[in-house]
């Protein structure tokens, strides 16, 4: 993930837990191992910062109920 | 109806009808909530209408006079007058009353008559039994399709609409907009059969659910300001930076219907990116829940493409609405844990993952740095082994060599004694054949004499026999010997003819005599 792209939280979870997953599997490469472990802190770090943002936001929507026109007359 | 609520009818009906002949949007005219409070306040000079929030000085050049007009045509009576001497057409004295008659909305309760069903409509009687009193009402077909209610003779009723004047054949008449049924029973019998209905359509099928992220931070609200379940929402919800976008509607009553359905879909058309609905409401009887038992909410609900999570009425409380949703929040506290829940436990997955891969990543380093050395240990013992062997095999080649060297040394030195032992017989054959060859040579020399002797004497034996013969002496002993012409040596005397000449040779001279006689 860029440094520009926006952060998603949701992938960045999922992200951590596939590194996480490829941890815990068998015949780890070093080379590969230091390059996730790295990226595994700076995802953390975003989503530590991320939690940080702790206020919510409260919009109301104006909105508009249009009548409806009818017209035509009833014939029993 | 109060003077308030008529006068705020009457300017949303004339605004309406502004908006439609500028072709804009009602909204875009005057808001809502500034026909409200113009109402409300009921201003009746142009000063106290521009006090009103929502009317600045492009709204009031535009709209200020037929505000006033409007709020003064209703204050000198609630109701429109006309002069008595006012004369109406048939039409325009029908239209005239339906204008008073149209703000008028009301709710009636009342047990359904006689039904009739038409193209559009559908007629039927509201009867009340007590008083024995009978209003004649129609709903538009299309609009009774909605409710999901079967109108029969006999059901008990709730329709919310206005009175009108029907022009073209003169009668009283109740519009109906809404309807709602009465009583827990024929409730009850609403839910199963719409419930039977839209589960045999798939309403309720667990594929047809969409997922919500795990993560969500853009809530669509979809409830009421007075409602207790905003408040419960909100509180559970927590604080982890959420995005909630309120939309205000009723959740109880005929009307609700409208509102929610119109929620859901303003949220589907003009905000997409929210990632969730929540659409919920405080508990209530089962009648005040009604709303969540309609079929519009449910088809609202199901073609949402948002998806939807309910938290309607207590625990036990099952709508509609909840089983048509994508998540089913049992109370409003519970659809907020629904959302707040992953926030509030994804602190404990970080430091789990951190310290998972913290450790396995060490404890990986570790194990790295051991092979490291036991693959060092390994190859210097390797290495060593290699070095040794092959010092062993420069030995043995060494070795090899040598031996190799010395058989060949003593092969040479066997040739010699070989060449010497054959050398010694090579000269007795040498010796031997010179021998040979010097007896033969003097055998040869001895024979070579021998033979000169033996020649020379044959020789001078030779010479005394030749001596002997030699003719000179014969012609001096007195012969001699007669040629003729050509020199031949005539031996008989047939050789000779007579006339020829011969030539007799002496020891001494010769003469020349012819011949004369032959005697043979």
């Amino acid at each position: 993930m860029p440094q520009d792209e926006k952060f998603d939280f949701t992938s960045a979870i999922a992200e951590l837990e596939e590194i996480n997953r490829w941890f815990q599997g068998e015949d780890i490469d070093i080379d590969e191992g230091i390059a996730k472990f790295r990226r595994g802190l700076e995802l953390i770090k975003k989503c530590k910062e991320r939690l940080k943002k702790a206020e919510n936001e409260f919009v109301e929507i104006k909105k508009e109920f249009e009548t409806e026109e009818r017209t035509e007359e009833p014939e029993e | 109806m109060t003077k308030q609520s008529a006068l705020y009818e009457l300017l949303r009906k004339k605004r309406n009808e502004l908006a439609r002949q500028a072709d804009i949007k009602p909204f875009m005219v005057l808001q809502n909530k500034v026909l409200q409070e113009i109402a409300e306040k009921q201003p009746t000079v142009l000063e106290e209408l521009a006090e009103i929030k929502g009317m600045g000085p492009k709204r009031l050049a535009k709209y200020g006079k037929f505000i006033l007009e409007t709020i003064n045509s209703l204050s000198s009576t609630t109701m429109p007058t006309v002069s008595e001497e006012k004369v109406f057409s048939v039409g325009e004295f029908i239209d005239f009353l339906n204008q008073i008659l149209a703000p008028q909305r009301a709710i009636v309760q009342g047990e359904v008559g006689e039904v009739k069903s038409r193209d559009n409509f559908t007629f039927f009687k509201l009867l009340d039994k007590k008083e024995e009193a009978i209003l004649s009402c129609f709903v538009w077909n299309d609009r009774l399709a909605r409710f999901g209610v079967e109108l029969k003779e006999g059901l008990e009723l709730k329709v919310g609409g206005y009175p009108k004047l029907v022009k073209t054949k003169g009668y009283f008449s109740f519009e109906v907009e809404h309807i709602g049924l009465v009583g827990e029973g024929v409730l009850k019998l609403a839910f199963e059969a719409l419930k039977k209905k839209l589960s045999a359509a798939g309403f309720f099928a667990p594929e047809r659910k969409k997922k919500i992220p795990p993560f969500v931070e853009k809530v669509g609200l979809i409830t009421s300001t007075f409602a207790d379940a905003k408040t419960d929402f909100l509180t559970h919800l927590g604080k982890f930076g959420f995005k909630i976008f309120f939309y205000d509607v009723r959740v109880e009553g005929l009307y609700s219907t409208d509102d929610i359905v119109s929620a859901i879909r303003w949220f589907n058309e003009n905000m997409l990116d929210v990632e969730i609905l929540v659409l919920t409401r405080g508990g209530g009887s089962l009648e005040s829940l009604q709303v969540f038992n309609s079929e519009a909410v449910a088809k609202a609900i199901f073609s949402s493409r948002i998806p939807v999570v309910t938290g309607i009425g207590h625990e036990n409380d099952e709508t509609i609405a909840d089983l048509v949703a994508d998540v089913y929040g049992s109370t409003p506290t519970h659809a907020a844990r629904i959302l707040s829940d992953p926030w509030r436990n994804v602190n404990t997955l970080i430091t789990n993952v951190y310290r998972n891969i913290v450790s396995i990543f060490s404890t990986n380093c570790l194990g790295f740095q051991k092979r490291l050395l036991d693959t060092r240990e390994n190859l210097i013992t390797l290495l060593a082994r290699s070095i040794k062997s092959r010092n062993q095999r420069i030995d043995d080649l060494q070795t090899f060599l040598y031996s190799q060297f010395q058989r060949l040394l003593y092969r040479v030195k066997q040739t010699q004694m070989e060449f010497l032992n054959n050398w010694g017989r090579i000269k007795n054959i040498l010796f031997s054949l010179r021998n040979k060859i010097s007896i033969q040579e003097k055998s040869l020399t001895d024979e070579s004499l021998y033979w000169i002797k033996f020649i020379r004497k044959s020789l001078f034996e030779f010479e005394q026999k030749l001596r002997l013969s030699d003719p000179s002496a014969r012609l001096k002993q007195g012969y001699s010997i007669v040629f003729n012409a050509s020199g031949k040596i005539i031996k008989r005397s047939t050789d000779l003819t007579l006339g020829e000449y011969v030539k007799a040779k002496f020891s001494q001279g010769s003469a020349t005599s012819r011949v004369e006689e032959i005697q043979q």
